[in-house]
This record gives structure tokens, C-alpha cells and sequence, in this order.
């Protein structure tokens, strides 16, 4: 029998893991709003940005929330490079061809972390002169606080950005209306490289934060990629609030599931909500059930 | 000098050569209407002065420099703004935003061109808040104009303006291109309404399976039956 209190704390570490899934998800969800790309890879970019936080904290001592800005700069260029060299070529080419760009992608990137930094999980601590958060029951821990409102604050900063700077406006015109958005002066194959960017970065992002709370090793691309889709999917395409609710949603699910059935039934769980949304409500619970055109 | 220079221009989409040798000009202040049955190459010829197609020889020159490899945005930049065919508005934004997007490229001025646009369009200032998916055809259809010129060009490229409009509407879009052009404004609009093209312009130009068949004043080519059998084949 499980006592109320540890439920309690179970979902409010769902609650607070959540945050960084939507972050995670954000990614994915710009990716795909913007340029009708499936970034199958954004897991092991998400993947990659843990290890730049990883490799900083081991090799010279930096604090992984300093490592998680350097995990961002460096996942920002690796998208950019990623639109330019590869996808440029495919991107209005349908849906399918950046697909099969991106798989091979993601396995190149699991791959050369085995050969680099090999197979054995590794993680990044965050030392902080302060305690956790005692609510009663519930002991919210430093690590899983900052994460988590780390992870809000950059979710909030990217909506910032799309809603109040002209940037912003002509990546969301470009989203609607490709077409229109060149007659009217965009340049959209920047848009484009400024997407794949943003994107990464915010994937690198939530890999450095992620990397605080639990190992990272070169196989869990995969796994984050599926929780990013099911957040997607959960809170609608082009939603922000959508993508935070569907990551609380899906981070309190999951800490829930691992509690009752056991840890390894987290991905179980993720599916079956993946599968559940798509089945009785496929537009999210916040999407607008289609895009501009 | 012409504002507009087009000379010997050919164009293609991949192996299907659609435009051939075309040759015309559009002076500063003019209205210059591009006439021709569906088909004919009309949109093509404006895609490739704007710069979203590239020509397969020829050249456009602008203005005395030559545009002829140009990118769609340094197009608008130079003062070339085009109005689609199809109206392909924002539609999820609302009309204010379709407007300041207008003005991207040239968002210095952007007051004194929204309450020009506003002047012209009364119809986009009462729908300002509005999402654009919402608006009627020829409301859209005055949301596209006016958002070509919120980038104040010198150049305003109409694609099929009066398309599937009421006639009243048609009316009222013709009166409004007239206006722009006595604002100053050069107009070069193409169109399959040869009637009320030809009662705005001042010159016009017949394009036939992608060469230009005829040219000469607009009483001129309301005149003449060869253009109305342009348009039904032989």
C-alpha cells in the first residue's frame, strides 16, 4: 500500500520533471509547426546537449546550469549546420525524405557518442547553497526546483520571442504561409536555419537540465524523442500553454506508473498516452487542429 | 528611362520552356496591364521579376540596375512588391498583423503607410482585430493589396487582382489600383479581365502560349478584336 504522502511527492517530482519535458518538446513542436519537418533526431540532440553539460562538469568543474548555456550555443550551430548541409536539400521535398535525413542523422550522433564518450551513463550535479522546498509532506529538492523553473523560464522566454519581436512574427508568417511570407520580404531559408537552431537549442537545453536529475548515455535519444512526441501530441501542435500542460501531464504519469508498476514501465506508460491521444482526441488537448494553409 | 526593362526573357520549369523571348518595359507612373488567357504565362513572367523564379536567359533591369538573379526579399527591399495570385494572406493572424508583416522589409514608415492603406481601404480598418481567415474574398483580396503596400514600392505587381470577386467588389478593387497609381505609385497588373484592365491602364501588352502577341495603348487594344481571340485560341 502506498502512503498519501509518497504519492504526494511522487507527482509533484512528476510535476516538476514535466517542466523540462515541455521544454524538450518545444523543440519538436517548433520544428514541426514551422517547416513541416519530423525531427527524428531531437532526442539525440537532446541527447548531445546533456553530454556537452557532462564533459564541462567533469573536465573543468563547470556548473551544469553554466554548461546547459554552453549546451544551447553549441546545439544552436549544430542545428543551423544540420539545415544548411542536409535538410535544405529536402525540406519542401514532403514529409517522408527529412524523415529518413534525420533517422540516419540521429544514428550518427548515437554512434559517435558511444565511440567518444562510451557507453556508461554519466550525469552532472548541481551544487547549490540552498535546501529544498518543505511543503509539508512534499520535499521539493533543489535539483528538480531549478530544473524546473530553469526549463519554464525558457519556455517563456521562446514564446516571448515569437509573440513580441518582428523575428518572431516572421517565423510565425512563415509558418502559416511560406509563399506569402517571401512576397512580403522574409527571408524564409534563414527562418528556416533560425528554426533548426532555436530548436536545438532548446532540446540541448533540456539534455543539460535533464542531466542534473538522471544519467545520460548515447542510447536515450530514442526514449526522449518519444516523450517529446507524446507532449506534442498531449498538448497540440503550435501550442505553448499545450506543450506545458502535456509535459506536467506526461512527467506526472509517468513518476505515477514507475511508482505503482515499477520503473520500467515508464516508456509503457508514454506510449499508451501517445496512443490514447491519438485514438479519441488527435488534435491535442490544445491544438487548433491545423495549420495555416 | 524605364522604371521596368525586360528583354528577351525565357523561362522554364525544368524542361518545360513556357516563356519566350518576351520584351516589354513599364514606365515610372504607368499602369501597364499583361493580358492573356489562363495559361498564357502571366504569372510566371511576375514570378520572375520578383525574383521567386530565376529566367533562363534574358534580363530585367530596375530602375537602371539589373534584377535579374535577384531574391524575392531584396526584391521588396529595392522597392518591387508583388500581390499574388490567390490572395495568400496570414490567415491565422490578424488583418493589423498582415499588414505590419507588409511592411517587414521597411518598417520605418510603418504609421503613415497603415493609415495610407487604411485611406484607400476604409473595409481593413473596420477589420483591423480581425483573424484575415475570416474575411470575405474581397476583403482578402484588399488585405493582399494593402499589405503590398505597406512596403511603399515603387512597383506594385497585381497577379489577377478582380479573380472570382463579385462584379461590384471588381468595381471597387479597379478604383482602388487607380488611386494607388495616381498616388504615385507604378502599377503592373495582369489580368484576364480585359475590359476593366484595359479601362485602368494605360498600356498594355497580349501574351500568347508564352510570347507577347500584341502591344499598344489601352484604346488601342480595346479596339482591336485580335486581342479578345487571343484568348480563344486561334
Amino acid at each position: 500500500m502506498v502512503s498519501i504522502d509518497l504519492l504526494a511527492q511522487t507527482v509533484s517530482n512528476g510535476v516538476l520533471l514535466g517542466g523540462i519535458y515541455a521544454l524538450a518538446a518545444l523543440g519538436l513542436s517548433l520544428i514541426f509547426g514551422i517547416m513541416d519537418v519530423v525531427n527524428l533526431a531531437h532526442g539525440h540532440l537532446l541527447m548531445l546537449g546533456g553530454y556537452v553539460a557532462i564533459v564541462l562538469f567533469t573536465m573543468a568543474g563547470l556548473s551544469p546550469l553554466v554548461g546547459m548555456l554552453a549546451a544551447m550555443l553549441v546545439l544552436f550551430v549544430i542545428g543551423i549546420v544540420l539545415q544548411r548541409a542536409l535538410l535544405e536539400r529536402v525540406v519542401d521535398e514532403g514529409i517522408e525524405q527529412p524523415i529518413l535525413v534525420l533517422f540516419g542523422v540521429a544514428l550518427v550522433f548515437q554512434n559517435l557518442g558511444q565511440h567518444f564518450l562510451g557507453s556508461d551513463a554519466q550525469s552532472t550535479e548541481l551544487t547549490l547553497g540552498i535546501g529544498g522546498i518543505d511543503l509539508g509532506p512534499v520535499l521539493l529538492s533543489p535539483s528538480r526546483t531549478v530544473t524546473f523553473v530553469v526549463a519554464v523560464l525558457l519556455v517563456v522566454l521562446t514564446w516571448l520571442f515569437l509573440e513580441y519581436t518582428s523575428t518572431g512574427h516572421a517565423i510565425r508568417a512563415t509558418s502559416q504561409n511560406r509563399a506569402a511570407a517571401r512576397y512580403v520580404g522574409i527571408d524564409t531559408d534563414r527562418i528556416y536555419m533560425l528554426t533548426m537552431g532555436v530548436g536545438a537549442a532548446l532540446a540541448g537545453a533540456a539534455g543539460s537540465l535533464l542531466s542534473m536529475l538522471f544519467p545520460i548515455d548515447p542510447y536515450v535519444g530514442w526514449s526522449y524523442l518519444l516523450k517529446s512526441f507524446a507532449v506534442v501530441v498531449l498538448g497540440g501542435v503550435g501550442s505553448i500553454i499545450g506543450t506545458l500542460v502535456g509535459g506536467v501531464i506526461l512527467g506526472t504519469a509517468e513518476n505515477v506508473t514507475a511508482l505503482f508498476l515499477g520503473g520500467s514501465y515508464r516508456d509503457v506508460m508514454t506510449f499508451t498516452i501517445f496512443l490514447l491521444v491519438l485514438l479519441l482526441k488527435p488534435e491535442g488537448l490544445f491544438g487548433t487542429g491545423g495549420g495555416g494553409e | 528611362m524605364a522604371l521596368l526593362d525586360v528583354t528577351d526573357l525565357d523561362v522554364a520549369y525544368g524542361d518545360i520552356h513556357v516563356i519566350w523571348d518576351v520584351d516589354f518595359s513599364v514606365d515610372a507612373g504607368e499602369t501597364v496591364a499583361l493580358l492573356g488567357a489562363n495559361g498564357a504565362g502571366k504569372t510566371t513572367i511576375l514570378k520572375t521579376i520578383c525574383g521567386v523564379l530565376s529566367p533562363l536567359d534574358g534580363d530585367i533591369v530596375y530602375g537602371g540596375e539589373s534584377i535579374t538573379e535577384i531574391a524575392p526579399e531584396e526584391a521588396v527591399r529595392r522597392g518591387i512588391a508583388h500581390v499574388p495570385e490567390g490572395r495568400e494572406i496570414f490567415a491565422d493572424s490578424t488583418v493589423k498583423r498582415n499588414l505590419e508583416l507588409g511592411a517587414y522589409t521597411n518598417r520605418g514608415a510603418m504609421g503613415e503607410n497603415l493609415e495610407r492603406v487604411y485611406e484607400i481601404f476604409p473595409r481593413l480598418e473596420e477589420r483591423a482585430g480581425q483573424r484575415a481567415g475570416t474575411l470575405s474574398g474581397g476583403e482578402q483580396q484588399m488585405l493582399a493589396i494593402g499589405r503590398g503596400l505597406m512596403s511603399e514600392p515603387d512597383l506594385l505587381l497585381l497577379d489577377e487582382a478582380s479573380l472570382g470577386l463579385a462584379p461590384v467588389l471588381v468595381d471597387d478593387v479597379f478604383e482602388a489600383i487607380q488611386r494607388i497609381n495616381e498616388q504615385g505609385t507604378t502599377v503592373f497588373l495582369v489580368e484576364q479581365d480585359i475590359h476593366n484592365a484595359l479601362r485602368v491602364a494605360d498600356r498594355g501588352y497580349v501574351l500568347k502560349s508564352g510570347r507577347i502577341e500584341l502591344s499598344g495603348s489601352a484604346e488601342e487594344l480595346a479596339g482591336d478584336e485580335r486581342v479578345e481571340a487571343s484568348y480563344l485560341g486561334e
